[in-house]
């Protein structure tokens, strides 16, 4: 093929030539209050312009005052990165004891926007809806702080998102910003090297081999149930299920949970 | 050749722009900054009005955007904003259909800001709603058995149930108690919930460590418990249990019974658990052991409390399970609750009730061998063992005010056990023996919490126990020719008192608790038999002060305690004083994910145990002996355990090892003087070595092949001691005990599936002579589930307690069929126990000086039809 050749490829197509901004990078943290069911905990969204870090600050505590909370011993907080610029998301789950490691392109998250707005935080906001991965939200973004991104893995609003709540379904979850700070920049990058570096052995997969591969992991977490426990003529029936997990990656064992017997 | 490129190019070109044609109106351009240079991420908003919601947007990826318009608009506001810079504004009038409109947009930057923290908006915390149902923790179980807890929790991964005692580990760890939706319910005898709850009302079981029970001492206090906590389900009513009922019976005529009744009450200010039982069929629901005779949790957790029982219930510790040798008639009853008064006031009730009538017959055959002497006895028992048991506890618990705790605790008991024995003396002599024991308790504790700052607290307690536990033992030999009949009287009490000031402490370098206490024991004792009197009372004062230090940082944990003690002991005319430091360090180490190292040192000096001070003898059965050996000398304690755990639940591969030394200078030995018809055991001490040394390793692997998990478990246990046999001089002596377990059991998605769980266990005495035992198990399991509403359960046992008498091998085959219903509310079960109709074991056991063999009664077989009813 030649010159002429490259010319008609050219025309077919728009190509996209980036060029690094060298816009000074001021940083927000954004801090929200997390309620997953009945679990709430303060998670910060790191902000700049083309990265950003969603990290758990507290440990989870019971809403329910009435109860301690048992809580995990080794219990690790959530982290996630979200590389804006090469559309990249980081993010692990421990389901049923096992770890997954998952990268995925950041969720293209078709949003409905609605026109009701309000003011909460005192900026303007407007409400918008969506349903992601087995559940369906309702947000409340601001324009007024320019940034296309939000808590935990939702973005894609012309503006900050606030707060989401979950609608419907089994389970509860709320996201709501508390405050909003804008401080010197945090070496944000360099947690980011880091990270990756920590986790360079670890297998990332991607988000359909993760879902696709749970229904294996769950009959291999039955067996080892079954196998590892010494029997007697008791005979009964365990249902367990996997709470406390925004995405559904396996529908049965998030919602009625499995049934198995002894 | 260019001509097919050109109508390729051609096409292309066509087809893209296409959509451009066919969209309504079309919106393209750039949004760059002030130097030409695309911005990576920008927003692109449409209004139809200046302020007015968003219409519609688009996220500009690369400075370059094109779209259609989703509606159709006569005017529209363009907003272009990114993140740093300012935005930018541009209006469209009069929006025709069918054109495309392109704009291009230049952002600046924003200023820099003064980069110090700048705080936009702040606002309260929104008050949260509490809602009644349960919050689940990710990966949660939720059980939906008729079955008790007890069999629940042994299914849980981390968690191991002792089978006898009913004692609970997590991980390694003892717990502390089981609560009842956060509350401490049960205390030590928690095994009544364990054992009597009905697992289809729980919902959930969690497992909590560090726990911390008083409220004010949280993020405080430091601490090692684990409780688990039972959360239950929440339905209709507030009241919920199950009855069972079962009929059946033994082979040799004899109505096999149980029945079982359990109320669990939860309201806003009550939560209590009721339970009644009743069984011939060799079942224990309770927390006390009276046939096995271990300890139980609340003996081993609170030792100094109890006084000492110098005559023995039983004589020969049998490991063969109680389900299988326990021939009772129990009577169980057990009440607890809670009520919460008010907001600061809740009490907390338990009473208990127990009777039981134990029977067994035992041969126990033993063969001496010391020096060059050699001896054989035998002893022909029937014994019958009624105990009863009546407990009243109560705890007051009151916040005096919000940072202010004042707990009172009291338990009352009254315990008796008559246990009437004919035993036939070397198929010669025969002797009647009647051994009433009581033992009755009485404790009081008094505890003041204050708070007095967020992390930092006063503790003031006071405890005052007596424990009183005379026994009365008659032996009759009508037909011996030297023995008189022995009519004897022994009691140990036992005064304990404990007051102790607390300053609790956390700060950024750890958690710090300082004592300063007094402690007090007294043990008077007193016994008499023809004319041999023991009358002395032994007493033990010490004043200290004590230091916990407690650091957790990421991997690493250390614990420092230290106790610096005057120590003051009386026993009669003789006084002696010592000054006393004991130290324990803990250092844990998280390895990885998964695993963790823990080793621990501890050093510690204590008086000898007044069980041996008696300096009169004191006859505890037919045969046997006693005559302690009065003294103020102390024992040096000191230990090491190295230990490492790897624990990876889903991949189940778990790995345990331990290695413990432990070594004992100062103690009290044994002269042991072996007749044909007696027994003497005369204690003294001596400031000799005693050396433990044990190492066990556990492995577990499940196999994704084969869908079945292999388990080795080994354990080996080396004791040396001293002692004398007939008058020798000081022997040397050394016991190693192996146990080895190969555990393999199929996990398939199958109706049936397979267990199997072989043991070897080796024994060696050692001393002038050997004495050497092997014993094998092997218990193999077929469990079938022919319909998700049935369960049949094969069991096959075989023993064989000593390889030198291979034929002597012992068959058990039980067998059950179970129909549980989905909705739970009625099961049956048929099952049959023992169908080869074993009547007796043997069991063999070495020591320095003999081997012995015990011949026990085994249950009979029987059959039962069991009904349950849960509401």
């Amino acid at each position: 093929m030649n010159f002429k050749g490259f010319f008609a490829l050219f025309l077919c197509s728009f190509s996209c030539i980036c060029f690094s901004s060298t816009a000074q990078t001021d940083q927000i943290i954004v801090e929200y209050n997390v309620i997953k069911n009945y679990i709430q905990s303060t998670y910060h969204l790191v902000h700049q312009d083309e990265l950003s870090y969603w990290k758990e600050i507290t440990e989870p505590e019971l809403i329910n005052n009435n109860i301690n909370y048992a809580g995990k011993s080794n219990y690790e907080k959530e982290a996630l990165f979200k590389d804006l610029k090469n559309n990249t998301m980081f993010s692990k789950y421990k389901v049923l004891e096992k770890m997954f490691y998952v990268k995925d392109p950041l969720p293209a998250v078709e949003w409905e926007i609605l026109d009701s707005t309000t003011v909460f935080l005192g900026y303007q906001c407007q409400l918008a809806k969506t349903r992601f991965r087995g559940r369906s939200y309702l947000a409340l973004y601001s324009t007024e702080i320019a940034a296309a991104n939000g808590p935990w893995k939702f973005s894609g609003l012309p503006g900050l998102i606030l707060k989401v709540s979950s609608m419907g379904g089994y389970e509860a979850y709320v996201f709501e910003c508390t405050k909003i700070t804008q401080t010197k920049k945090e070496n944000l990058n360099k947690a980011y090297l880091n990270y990756v570096k920590e986790n360079k052995k670890k297998e990332f997969i991607s988000w359909e081999t993760f879902t696709s591969g749970m229904c294996d992991h769950i009959e291999n977490y039955k067996k080892i149930l079954i196998s590892s426990q010494e029997a007697d003529d008791s005979g009964y029936s365990l249902n367990f299920k996997a709470k406390n997990y925004m995405e559904i990656f396996n529908e049965p064992l998030q919602t009625e949970g499995i049934t198995m017997q002894f | 050749m260019s001509n097919k490129i050109r109508c390729s190019a051609f096409f292309a070109f066509i087809l893209s722009t296409i959509p451009l044609f066919l969209s309504a109106q079309t919106i393209f351009g750039t949004i760059q900054d002030a130097n030409g240079r695309a911005i990576p991420s920008a927003n692109l908003l449409l209004r139809q009005e200046p302020g007015a919601a968003v219409s519609e947007f688009k996220i500009v990826d690369n400075g370059r955007f094109q779209f259609s318009l989703k509606k159709e608009y006569d005017t529209l506001y363009l907003e272009a904003s990114s993140f740093n810079f300012k935005r930018s504004f541009k209006k469209i009038y009069d929006l025709k259909k069918n054109v495309q409109y392109e704009f291009n947009f230049v952002l600046e930057e924003k200023e820099p800001r003064v980069l110090d923290e700048l705080v936009i908006l702040t606002r309260p915390l929104p008050i949260l709603e509490k809602k009644d149902t349960l919050t689940y923790n990710p990966d949660s179980f939720k059980d939906g058995t008729e079955e008790k807890v007890e069999d629940l929790l042994s299914k849980l991964p981390g968690i191991d149930v002792n089978a006898v005692t009913g004692e609970i580990q997590y991980k390694g760890k003892s717990v502390e108690t089981v609560l009842l939706e956060g509350d401490n319910l049960f205390g030590y005898n928690y095994t009544l919930g364990t054992r009597n709850i009905d697992v289809g009302m729980v919902e959930q079981v969690e497992a909590i460590d560090h726990y911390i029970e008083n409220p004010l001492l949280q993020a405080i206090e430091s601490s090692d418990k684990v409780v688990l906590n039972l959360k239950l389900k929440k339905g209709k009513f507030d009241f919920s249990g199950n009855v069972e009922i079962g009929a059946g019976a033994f082979v040799e005529s004899k109505w096999a019974r149980t029945l079982d009744f359990n109320l669990l009450g939860i309201t806003k200010g009550y939560k209590s658990f009721a339970t009644a039982s009743h069984n011939n069929i060799g079942h224990n629901p309770t927390p006390f052991d009276y046939f096995g005779f271990s300890n139980g949790t609340e003996q081993m957790q609170q030792p100094m409390l109890w006084a000492k029982k110098i005559i023995p219930e039983t004589t020969f510790l049998s490991q063969i399970p109680d389900e299988r040798s326990n021939i009772n008639e129990q009577y169980f009853a057990n009440y607890n609750a809670i009520f919460r008064i008010n907001k600061t006031l809740n009490i907390k009730t338990n009473l208990y009730y127990l009777q039981d009538d134990l029977y067994n017959q035992e041969i126990l055959t033993t063969q001496y061998r010391f020096s060059d002497q050699q001896l054989n006895t035998q002893d022909q028992t029937t014994w019958n063992k009624r105990p009863t048991n009546k407990r009243f506890e109560t705890t007051l618990q009151w916040n005096t005010h919000k940072n202010a705790l004042l707990e009172y605790e009291l338990k009352l008991g009254a315990e008796s056990i008559q246990t009437s024995s004919n035993v036939l003396q070397n198929n010669t002599t025969n002797f009647s023996t009647t051994l009433d024991s009581k033992n009755d308790i009485q404790y009081h504790k008094l505890m003041y919490t204050h708070k007095i700052a967020a992390q930092q607290a006063l503790q003031l307690s006071y405890l005052n126990s007596r424990n009183k536990a005379p026994q009365s033992l008659i032996i009759d030999s009508p037909e011996a020719d030297t023995l008189q009949s022995v009519k004897q009287q022994s009691q140990f009490n036992n005064n304990y008192q404990l007051a102790e000031m607390s300053w609790l402490s956390a700060n950024s370098l750890g958690k710090w608790k300082v004592n300063l206490g007094f402690e007090q024991k007294t043990t008077p004792y007193q016994s008499e038999v023809f004319s041999f009197q023991n009358n002395f009372s032994y007493q033990q004062k010490n004043i200290y002060q004590s230091t916990t230090f407690d650091f957790k940082k990421n991997k690493i944990g250390f614990q420092a305690f230290y106790k610096l003690k005057h120590l003051n002991l009386i026993l009669e005319d003789n006084n002696a004083n010592h000054w006393i430091v004991e130290g324990k360090v803990n250092l844990r180490y998280k390895t990885g994910q998964h695993s963790k190292m823990d080793f621990f040192w501890n050093r510690n000096q204590k008086p000898n145990s007044e069980a041996y001070l008696f300096p009169q003898p004191v006859i505890i059965n037919s045969r046997t002996t006693l005559i302690g050996n009065p003294g103020l000398d102390l024992r040096k304690i000191q230990s090491f355990t190295l230990n490492y755990q790897l624990h990876d639940v889903y991949n189940l591969f778990k790995l345990n090892g331990k290695a413990t030394y432990a070594s004992m200078l100062g103690n009290s030995y044994s002269n042991n003087i072996y007749g044909e018809k007696n027994t003497v055991t005369e204690y003294f001490f001596l400031k000799e070595r005693n050396e433990q040394l044990g190492i066990e390793l556990d492995i577990s692997k499940f196999s994704p092949a084969l869908g079945s998990t292999f388990r080795l478990s080994s354990a080996l246990h080396q004791l040396k001691y001293k002692n004398r046999v007939n008058l020798s001089e000081l022997r040397n002596n050394q016991h190693t005990l192996f146990n080895q377990a190969l555990f393999f059991k199929t996990g398939w998605d199958f109706p049936m599936n397979f267990e199997n769980i072989f043991k070897w266990q080796h024994s060696l005495s050692s001393s002038q002579n050997q004495f050497t035992n092997n014993a094998f198990n092997n218990t193999f399991k077929a469990i079938f589930k022919p319909h998700k509403n049935y369960h049949v359960f094969l069991k096959y046992e075989w023993y064989l307690p000593n390889t030198n008498h291979a034929n002597d091998n012992y068959h058990f085959w039980d067998f059950s069929i179970r129909y549980h219903p989905t909705n739970r509310k009625l099961s049956w079960q048929l099952f049959l126990k023992n169908i080869g109709q074993q009547n007796f074991l043997i069991e063999t056991k070495t020591n320095d000086a003999f081997i012995a063999e015990n011949q026990k009664s085994l249950l009979p077989a029987h059959a039962m039809f069991k009904i349950a009813f849960s509401f």
